[in-house]
């Protein structure tokens, strides 16, 4: 490079000086866009709220979407729904991650060799019609669909003359549906009510998590499980071969592996009539039962256990006993699931907890046997339409037989691996642009609406179906005879609403605003079945346990924020840990220590399982968590298509799965060790033992029921916890508002539908496996577990965030003041003034700040999701939780303009508003009639984390109650 | 340093004779007086006597503050009526516009114009003047409640003929009011 000139230098530097006095003030956003009409419900920087049906897993929750000119920016619960009672899970807070996939379909598709071109809607209808017309027999497969929706598929069956219409789910509860077939005639799920439920079995059954309807039966058991006033708690016994979040929250888990769990379960039931414990007469099966202890031996089990949750199970006033998991059939599984309807029917279950007059709308989901009929009939005449399942993931072999199909047509909203192999692929809205209904059980029906404007060139796949009969001239009608226009009006009619008179249209309105229709009351269980108990007969064949070293039995499990698989592309739930283990990104074989050691599998290993039907890699955790002759791999990832977030994460296990369904309850499986390299499993809590420093505290219950608690300090994060000899800074005086919270510790059962609320709410980022793995999460809130100490079975939960401390030691440390105490007592970071020293993280002892160590791009159009109430941070930044002050300052404005004083309960944190356990509690601790002030006040069970630091939290936690009474 | 000597410099060239007559020609005149008038013009700029309020950007449909608001004395709510209860002061959709313009000059053509958009459900796209940077919360209804007058940040819209920015949104001149007033310092109010 040549020197530069004297001159040149001072034309550059007196030039660029010149352009930096004189440069225009950058301006970001600097166009003003008007509507020209402006719909009614929208006011510029305010919420609108539209009610809707979440269907991420079929429990159908209701759901409120916030609007906020003109897009969906957070799903909230339905406070008036009978399912959720206005909370939410992870996932069910992630549908705003699947309504704005990047990755998502934006026009018509269509395959030529390998590539899928782009067409327009007309083509694909014309292509479709004609092929229909040329002779094509339909094939429909649809994900489960109730109501309207289920009207249109069944009657675009009709119209065409075919039966083949099936809703397929990956966990559709065969063996549970067998067992109600074979004990009751009725082949259903039936609705399980843990309501006052006082003691819960469950063989397996994650209800906390996937199994039935989570965000109900974890309401229902915290609810019972919570501390009130010396009342003895619900309590809970997990008999399964892998320790799972429910396990964890257990009281008793007996570890069985999968074989035995039909045997164990008939233990539990002979102990039950050897005693004479049972309600109901059960002499009939006593053969059957021996006969069952004939061909497999009883395991070696703890009997006192056993006798201990026989006596739980059958004097308590609401038993009840739950069989998982729920996918996969076979006799074993059958045969466990009959022993728990046995059971059920022998402490008078049947009628009171478990209902089957209002059977799960997953009861008209495809069987095995109906699936396989459907697959196997597939031939080059036929046209099959895919609508949103996707079998080629979650069943093994189907991908081969779906191709035999002379054209696949996939109505869907992903390009996922089904897809793939379609001919046509046309993009359908999100659940959340669609209207539609979802019925998830007798007397509960939801609604759903269109939260936002379409996206892409998107349609309502019932749409599709109805625009593609009118043009094949075969228009689809209703069971009214008449042939609506499309989906609405379909749905409208169905509801009675149609007709367009000035009632029926304030009908249909008030409906959309309630989301549905239900009663205000859980109407009481009809009338029981009564079961053909004689002539009853166990399947279960002589079965021998794993006879070479490296063979064990497969468990896989369904992960709490996948499910089956479909919501794998969202980064808010990849990121979101697994409750347990805290594994982001990935998932990962479990293998039991002595297992591993008997075949020189090492942690860190790469690790092969192998069935019949196919094999994986995964790295190896070992762990005493899972049964020693078992296998365990979690369900969901594994993806080779769907998405640039799912694609290559983790290994799909889904296609070890299918030989199981035919042979017994799960396959033998063999386990080699394949490399030493294994790429680790991304943990963001590294220990889960609490090295005494007593982070997470229990009492007793006999204690608290003495009602004479120790002394101890705690001090109120307030003046009057100064103390002048302890305090180095002075006291805070709040005027209007203390914020506060408290965590009940007991209440929690680990699910982290908070932390993926917080990410929702906050504008948090997803930051990717990379730098998950080192260290840099993002995440605001988090809810890691710790062991209970004394036993190895039980995890505890502990969600932590910013504590808002009094004396908080993050703020003298600040250089620039970025880090200060407000008014209302938070404490607030000022984003444009930090200058990213770090010192606070530094100082903070609960390591709850966040650095963003990288400028981070949201995919468009993941943008359109982002708060507008809460800033997106930049590089350079430090970050953490601001008790949701957008929200506080939300309600002391609205309080403000109507005159008004704010009331205890208006400000409801993210967190606090999707928790299905009710674990927070925020409020205003200079009110003296807020609940917050009350239990922090008074409370037995409060202390605050690390109370010798002295830094006065305003997070009050409530101690775990240790049930020592029974 | 002496300079070279003189024998080696050139020899001066004589002053030529016979030139054009001096004085100045026509054209010159013509660009003094221009120059002076754009000087005056720029004058009365410069010192606001033209637009004691400044000049805001050139919007598409000129749209005169002056004229409403000054003029005809429509109340600042007529338009932005979320104001009052919202975060935003709202720019009015084009319905706002044709309450009065589907009687009043219907044939002018800029309401011809914004009648066509309306028409075709064609939004009018505006230029921002105000504006503050995404980290600032500003919330008008809690400033209106407290008697807060528009003018006191937007200027004097009713002499605006386009609108300007009157103020320097800058976080002292938020300071400063709120210091005055004695109302919250907490940065928590507008930071989040």
């Amino acid at each position: 490079m040549s020197e530069m000139s004297r001159r040149t230098f001072l034309w550059i530097t007196g030039g660029s000086s010149i352009a930096l006095a004189t440069d225009q003030p950058r301006k970001l956003v600097n166009r003003l866009i008007p509507k020209v009409i402006p719909p009614e419900q929208i006011t510029p920087g305010n919420w609108t709220y539209f009610a809707t049906t979440c269907r991420e897993c079929p429990a159908g929750c209701g759901m409120h979407i916030a609007n906020r000119d003109g897009r969906a920016t957070k799903a909230e619960g339905n406070p008036g729904h009978p399912v959720n009672r206005g909370t939410l899970c992870a996932r069910g807070q992630s549908a705003l991650q699947g309504l704005y996939d990047p990755d998502r379909i934006t026009t018509p598709l269509y395959r030529s060799g390998r590539k899928l071109r782009p067409k327009s809607w007309q083509e694909a209808l014309d292509s479709i019609a004609t092929r229909l017309g040329s002779g094509g027999r339909v094939a429909l497969l649809s994900t489960l669909q109730t109501g309207a929706q289920a009207e249109v598929l069944h009657s675009f069956a009709a119209a065409f003359g075919s039966d083949r219409l099936l809703f397929y789910e990956p966990f559709d509860y065969e063996a549970l549906r067998a067992a109600h077939q074979q004990l009751f005639g009725l082949p259903i799920i039936p609705r399980y009510d843990l309501e006052g439920s006082d003691f819960i079995v469950s063989f397996a059954a994650d209800f906390l998590e996937t199994w039935g309807s989570p965000v109900r039966q974890a309401r229902q058991f915290s609810d019972g499980r919570a501390y009130r006033d010396g009342a003895s708690p619900t309590r809970m016994a997990y008999l399964g071969p892998r320790l799972s979040m429910t396990a964890s929250n257990a009281d008793h888990f007996v570890q069985v592996s999968p074989r035995q769990l039909p045997v164990v379960a008939a233990a539990l039931l002979r102990v039950i009539m050897d005693r004479d414990w049972n309600r109901n007469d059960l002499r009939s099966v006593r053969p059957a039962l021996d006969a069952l202890f004939n061909s497999s031996p009883l395991p070696a089990l703890d009997q006192e256990l056993l006798l201990t949750v026989a006596r739980g199970f059958t004097s308590a006033r609401r038993p009840v006993a739950l069989a998982g998991p729920q996918y996969g059939g076979g006799p074993a599984a059958t045969d466990t699931a009959l022993c728990i309807a046995l059971l059920n029917y022998a402490v008078g279950a049947i009628g009171t907890t478990v209902d089957f007059s209002r059977p799960h709308a997953l009861s008209s989901s495809a069987r095995e046997t109906e699936l396989e009929l459907f697959l196997s009939s597939l031939g080059p005449q036929d046209v099959l339409f895919v609508l949103g399942a996707n079998p080629a993931y979650s069943r093994t072999a189907a991908a081969e037989r779906l191709e035999r199909a002379g054209m696949v047509v996939y109505l869907g909203s992903q390009l996922d691996e089904t897809a793939e192999l379609a001919r046509w692929v046309l993009p359908t809205d999100t659940p959340l642009e669609s209207w539609g209904e979802y019925q998830p059980e007798p007397g509960v029906d939801g609604l759903m609406q269109p939260v936002m404007g379409r996206l892409y060139d998107t349609r309502n796949a019932g749409e599709v179906l109805i625009a593609l009969a009118r043009q094949a001239g075969r228009p689809l009608r209703t069971a009214r005879g008449t042939t609506p226009a499309d989906l609405l009006q379909w749905l409208k009619e169905k509801r009675g609403f149609g007709g367009g008179s000035d009632q029926a249209e304030r009908g249909w309105q008030a409906a959309l605003r309630t989301g549905g229709a239900w009663q205000e009351t859980t109407p009481p269980p009809g009338t029981a079945p009564a079961p053909r108990l004689a002539g009853l007969s166990f399947q279960a064949q002589r079965t021998s346990g794993p006879v070479r070293v490296e063979d064990v039995e497969l468990w896989p499990w369904a992960s709490i924020m996948l499910y089956d698989g479909h919501l794998a592309n969202r980064g808010w739930l990849q990121e979101a840990p697994d409750p347990v283990t805290f594994i982001v990104w990935g998932n990962w074989i479990d293998l039991h220590p002595r297992k591993a050691a008997a075949l020189g599998i090492e942690a860190g290993d790469l690790v092969q399982l192998a069935t019949v039907a196919g094999s994986l890699r995964a790295p190896v955790r070992i762990t005493t968590e899972i049964d020693e002759h078992s296998a365990a791999i979690g369900l969901g990832q594994g993806h080779s298509a769907l998405g640039k977030n799912a694609r290559g994460v983790g290994s799909n296990a889904f296609l070890l799965l299918d030989a199981v369904q035919r042979a017994g309850f799960f396959t033998p499986c063999r386990v080699s060790r394949v490399a030493a390299d294994a790429p680790r499993p991304i943990k963001t809590a590294l220990r889960r033992e609490q090295l005494h420093r007593d982070l997470l505290q229990s009492v007793p219950l006999s204690v608290l029921r003495a009602a004479n608690p120790s002394k101890e300090e705690f001090d109120l994060p307030l003046p009057e916890g100064y103390h002048a000899d302890r305090d180095l800074y002075p006291k805070h005086e709040h005027v209007k508002h203390r914020w506060a919270m408290v965590i009940d510790l007991q209440r929690c059962i680990g699910c982290g539908a908070c932390t993926v609320a917080c990410y929702a709410e906050n504008n948090v980022p997803v930051i990717g496996p990379e730098l998950v793995a080192d260290g840099r999460e993002m995440a605001w809130l988090r809810v890691p577990p710790y062991r209970i100490p004394g036993s190895p079975w039980r995890y505890a939960w502990l969600p932590l965030h910013c504590q808002h401390c009094d004396a908080a030691p993050c703020e003298p440390v600040c250089p620039v003041f970025a880090a200060v105490h407000n008014e209302e007592g938070l404490n607030a970071q000022i984003y444009n003034r930090c200058i990213g020293t770090r010192y606070c993280s530094n100082n903070c002892p609960y390591k709850v700040r966040r650095f963003n160590w990288i400028n981070l791009e949201w995919r468009k159009p993941l943008d359109l999701q982002l708060n507008p109430e809460v800033t997106v941070r930049q590089r350079g930044v430090m970050e953490k939780c601001t008790f949701c002050v957008q929200r506080i300052r939300q309600a002391e404005y609205r309080a403000a303009r109507e005159g008004r004083k704010l009331r205890d309960g208006e400000v409801v944190t993210a967190c606090a508003q999707t928790c299905p356990a009710g674990v927070f509690t925020f409020g205003d601790l200079l009110d003296p009639g807020a609940q917050v002030t009350r239990i922090t006040r008074g409370d037995p069970r409060r202390y605050h984390l690390l109370h010798e630091l002295n830094t006065k939290p305003a997070v009050t936690f409530l101690r775990r109650v240790e049930n020592d009474l029974v | 340093m002496t300079p070279a000597a003189g024998p080696d410099r050139a020899p001066r060239k004589a002053p030529e004779e016979g030139g054009p007559p001096r004085g100045m020609p026509l054209w010159g005149n013509a660009v003094a007086a221009g120059v002076i008038l754009c000087a005056a013009l720029a004058a009365l700029i410069y010192l606001d006597r033209l637009y004691p309020v400044g000049l805001g950007p050139r919007q598409p449909i000129p749209f005169s503050h002056r004229v409403h608001a000054g003029l005809k004395h429509v109340s600042c709510f007529m338009c932005h009526d979320s104001a009052t209860r919202s975060s935003r002061a709202g720019i009015p959709p084009l319905q706002t516009c044709l309450l009065c313009h589907s009687r009043i000059i219907r044939t002018y053509p800029y309401i011809a114009r914004l009648r066509e958009l309306v028409a075709q459900n064609q939004p009018v796209v505006w230029q921002r003047v105000n504006w503050l940077p995404e980290f600032v919360y500003f919330d008008h209804s809690m400033h209106l409640r407290r008697g807060i007058d528009c003018s006191h940040c937007h200027g004097d819209i009713r002499q605006m003929d386009r609108v300007a920015g009157a103020v320097k949104f800058e976080m002292g001149f938020c300071i400063r009011c709120h210091k005055a007033n004695r109302v919250t310092h907490d940065c928590f109010v507008c930071h989040r």
